[in-house]
């Protein structure tokens, strides 16, 4: 069964169109959902969830259509937005509200959490560090036994220490195989350590959304010399010159073996780097 | 829609302005004076302040994380500043009392009675009609839809204000036999219930279809 399912997902801004972005998430796996800075994946999220009027798409959620069980959907899905709330309020007063929104809140399991984190109930929120809150929205989410979680950028603000452990939650949490997680970044490297799906999203248009060994075997990273560009700089999603020569992008498809040129395994961050450059050879 | 509500008063208004009504009530203490103007501080100052807090507080950030709907939230918000409006009211009505005995309910200007209290709670119907659909247009800016109420509710409070002080027929409706000031109590209840009705319905329309 899916978590998530997204069908051609459209808003439209001004000055920006989210376009037919369409991603299915199976249940018990965790998805990265990867894009430069103004990508869209913030407006995705928010336009899935309803907290922006989306213009078309279909979304379902364990299957059922969002707009239809709109709040039987969303109580059953756990959004960290990243955005700060109530800053003066103590996490005691504000958690004493937010559980009142979720008959299956787990009081032992937020309890746990907070010990876990570190997390002081008698603080306000602003004066817990960036990460700190962070990690106390993570708790909210992870305390009413959602089956979908969906973090826009969970990770960002938090030390190597503290992303590791929630990497690490993250991975207890889907191994039971019921939860799901879409989880947004930049930080790819989290992605490579825990994530099964990628999303990848570039100006508001679907890249790429399959498995994470898929994506990477999809592309190889290549570098060879000046005199060597020439035979494959149409083939390439971008490439880079320097002193000894070149280093490019290429999908595996349009390799040719007979050539005397490097290819090697690309990371996320090569692909989202060397997509961000398509239009613009460096 | 319990819960939201729940939300709004204990988490989103200060418990400042559940104080603030019976302090601004004493105000009523004040022998001749103009005791529309009373109520009119909870335009000036709480609704003002309350909506800014929303802001300050990221409440909107807080909302997107948890089960509600769109339609919800705005109902929840405005049901919270009828609730805050009844607390003005209250306190209103106690003071009121209290200052008829000490001082009796002959006044200049309108004197404190049923119907007074009739024409009080349609001067609140009018600043939420005027308010809560413009504010829900952007649910950002609150100074314009603030401003707009205010002079409406003015102009309001004038007309009645200045009708009894110089129209007889207005002073025998308001200030008549007890009968009358019951009737303008009643009509001012309908239409305190049907103009807040329908700012809820128009706050609702307008915070979905923002885009």
């Amino acid at each position: 069964m899916e978590s998530l399912v997204v069908k051609n997902l459209t808003k439209k801004y001004d000055s920006f169109l989210l376009d037919n972005v369409s991603f299915t998430i199976p249940e018990g796996y965790i998805m990265g959902f990867i894009g430069e800075n103004g990508a869209g994946k913030t407006t995705t999220i928010k336009s899935l969830l309803n907290v922006i009027n989306k213009n078309s798409g279909e979304v379902i959620v364990l299957g059922k259509n969002i707009d239809d069980h709109e709040l039987e959907v969303k109580r059953n899905i756990g959004y960290v937005s990243g955005e700060s709330f109530y800053p003066k309020r103590k996490i005691r007063e504000i958690t004493s509200v937010y559980k009142r929104f979720y008959p299956s809140w787990d009081e032992i399991m937020y309890q746990k959490y907070l010990i876990q984190f570190n997390l002081n109930s008698e603080k306000k929120l602003d004066e817990l560090s960036k990460g700190m809150r962070m990690k106390y929205s993570i708790v909210l989410a992870l305390s009413h036994q959602a089956e979908l979680l969906i973090l826009d950028e969970p990770t960002s603000g938090l030390d190597p220490v503290a992303r590791d452990d929630l990497l690490q939650i993250f991975q207890t949490i889907v191994e039971k195989g019921k939860v799901s997680i879409l989880f947004s970044t930049h930080i790819t490297s989290d992605l490579e350590k825990c994530a099964d799906y990628i999303t990848f999203i570039k100006n508001g248009k679907l890249i790429e959304s399959c498995s994470k060994d898929d994506l990477i075997d999809k592309y190889k990273l290549v570098n060879g010399a000046k005199e060597q560009l020439s035979l494959m700089k149409n083939q390439m999603i971008a490439y880079k010159e320097n002193a000894f020569g070149f280093n490019g992008l290429i999908k595996t498809k349009d390799v040719k073996q007979n050539t005397n040129i490097n290819f090697g395994q690309p990371s996320l961050d090569d692909i989202m780097i060397y997509y961000a450059h398509k239009e613009d050879i460096l | 829609m319990k819960n939201l509500v729940y939300k709004e008063l204990k988490l989103s208004i200060n418990k400042f302005f559940y104080i603030l009504p019976l302090i601004l009530a004493c105000l009523m203490f004040i022998p001749q004076w103009v005791f529309t103007l009373v109520f009119m501080y909870f335009f000036w100052i709480t609704a003002t302040q309350i909506y800014s807090g929303y802001l300050a507080q990221e409440d909107y950030s807080f909302c997107s994380m948890l089960p509600v709907t769109r339609k919800d939230i705005a109902t929840s918000k405005a049901i919270s500043l009828f609730v805050v409006e009844g607390l003005h009211l209250v306190s209103g009505i106690i003071i009121g009392i209290i200052h008829n005995l000490l001082y009796g309910s002959m006044n200049i200007f309108l004197d404190i009675n049923f119907a007074f209290f009739g024409i009080i709670i349609v001067m609140f119907s009018l600043f939420n009609i005027v308010f809560l659909p413009l504010y829900f247009k952007t649910a950002y800016f609150f100074g314009k839809p603030v401003i707009y109420g205010v002079v409406v509710t003015l102009v309001y409070a004038f007309l009645m204000e200045y009708g009894v002080l110089r129209f007889q027929f207005m002073r025998d409706i308001f200030e008549g036999t007890i009968s009358n000031q019951i009737i303008v109590l009643v009509v001012g209840i309908v239409i305190t219930v049907l103009l807040n009705y329908i700012a809820v319905i128009r706050s609702r329309k307008n915070y979905e279809s923002i885009k």
